[in-house]
């Protein structure tokens, strides 16, 4: 596989999965699924930083620590950040 | 048809490879890194499904995130280490240089190595490579060593004496390393082969019968000659395998040992009646390690001989039957060797007298 070829590949499995981890995460803070939150939001940082997209990383990654800290202040606030990089990343991709 | 598995092998790698991750993207970054190195693997997306596709797909290596859903790295890692397979598993962790507490949980639970994510293809197979390594070195140390005992299973009153006379071997060796006359042949790798030949030196004892193997008395001329055939019978299938694996270097040591353990300095040994400095350094280490072990335990034909007795025996054949310089080497180092040979007897099983039973202790073997 060419450099293009992976790149091209790896830029569609982040877009056809970042709507799916955002439905998911909200779904988790409506049930109130704190750990669920913070493994999607885990699962998230690693794949953004896999990508060069270190806002989108360390959005996921604050979301991550203030659902592991059970943190309610930060949560709704890093949700609303890091669903702001996620349509970022999308425009910018699609 | 060997030759063809042999090309081909340059390219795919014989080692399989399970990666497990529960984030897509590192998975096909993981697949494509692996893919271009050539090696065969699975993917999993959880501890739990890395164990079932486990059953089916046995992998040399595994590739694992830590924190997963179903089951996380550090459970994987401790499981795999829990089950015991034919094979040791090599285990890399996939971490973030934030998790820096479950990292430690990893590596107590068993894991071998970390990689922090993300990471370069390069980084990867350098890590692979050094995985491999010791994958390739485990395989070669345990066979060594289980054919060497196969024929030494053979033998009896042997107890521990592979073990001991590689001690011996080593400790000479690496005091060598240090004169001068001996810097340019002697190195760390020489001590480190040394060390893990030399167990393989009566390896040709496999083809002696047993009746002269195990004949309690003094053996007959006819049957001594059929004796000091194991040099040759071993090294005829040393040397064969060495020629066969031109990889495997640490053979022709092995092979160089096997013929020549019963040479003498003097030139009246067998087989081949080699002398001085025609017989290989290798075999000469191991024929005053060989004679001392052989020395201080009990044979059908001879007495266990207290440590003192054994070195004036030794320094008796400086000269004859042995090299003066390793003689001297050895003199040097009588205390460690004294050691050695003592830690491993008080290793043997002590008679254990179980109060419950008092009737039926066991008989145990004495210390040869």
């Amino acid at each position: 596989m060419g450099k293009q070829e992976l790149a091209d590949r790896l830029v569609g499995i982040l877009v056809s999965g970042l709507p799916k981890d955002s439905v998911e995460i909200q779904n988790a803070l409506e049930t109130g699924d704190l750990p669920r939150v913070a493994a999607v939001s885990h699962r998230l940082k690693g794949a953004a930083a896999n990508m060069c997209a270190p806002s989108l990383s360390s959005a996921a990654a604050a979301l991550e620590n203030a659902a592991r800290t059970s943190d309610l202040e930060r949560v709704p606030d890093s949700w609303f950040v890091l669903q702001q990089q996620i349509d970022l990343v999308l425009e910018e991709l699609r | 048809m060997s030759f063809q598995f042999a090309a081909s092998s340059n390219k795919r790698s014989a080692i399989k490879v399970l990666i497990v991750d529960d984030d897509p993207i590192s998975l096909a970054l993981l697949s494509n890194f692996l893919t271009e190195l050539g090696y065969e693997f699975e993917s999993a997306t959880n501890g739990r499904e890395a164990l079932d596709k486990m059953r089916w797909f046995t992998p040399s290596l595994v590739i694992s995130d830590v924190e997963m859903p179903e089951m996380d790295g550090v459970t994987l890692c401790r499981e795999i280490r829990r089950r015991r397979s034919i094979q040791y598993t090599y285990v890399i962790l996939l971490t973030y240089r934030s998790e820096h507490e479950s990292l430690l949980m990893g590596l107590n639970a068993g894991a071998d190595d970390y990689l922090s994510k993300p990471f370069s293809p390069e980084e990867l197979r350098l890590r692979i490579d050094a995985g491999k390594r010791l994958l390739s070195l485990e395989g070669r140390d345990m066979m060594i060593f289980s054919l060497a005992k196969l024929a030494e299973s053979r033998d009896e009153d042997t107890g521990e004496h592979l073990e001991r006379m590689r001690e011996y071997s080593k400790l000479i060796a690496a005091e060598l390393m240090t004169w001068p006359k001996f810097a340019d042949v002697i190195d760390c790798q020489f001590v480190e082969l040394i060390y893990l030949t030399s167990p393989l030196h009566d390896i040709g004892k496999v083809g002696v019968p047993d009746s002269i193997l195990r004949k309690p008395g003094k053996l007959t001329p006819e049957e001594f000659e059929i004796m000091k055939q194991h040099t040759l019978i071993g090294a005829d299938t040393l040397k064969a395998s060495a020629q066969a694996y031109s990889e495997a270097t640490f053979l022709w040591m092995a092979y160089e040992i096997a013929v020549n353990h019963h040479e003498r300095w003097d030139g009246t040994g067998y087989p081949h009646q080699l002398s001085g400095e025609q017989i290989p350094l290798s075999a000469r280490i191991v024929a005053v390690a060989d004679v001392y072990d052989a020395l201080r335990s009990k044979r059908v034909y001879k007495p266990a001989f207290s440590h003192e007795k054994s070195v004036e025996i030794i320094v008796q054949g400086r000269g004859t039957q042995f090299d003066p310089d390793i003689v001297d080497a050895f003199v040097k180092l009588e205390s460690q060797i004294r050691e050695v040979a003592e830690s491993y007897s008080l290793r043997l099983p002590a008679p254990i007298v179980d109060p419950l039973s008092l009737g039926s202790v066991p008989s145990q073997p004495v210390a040869e």
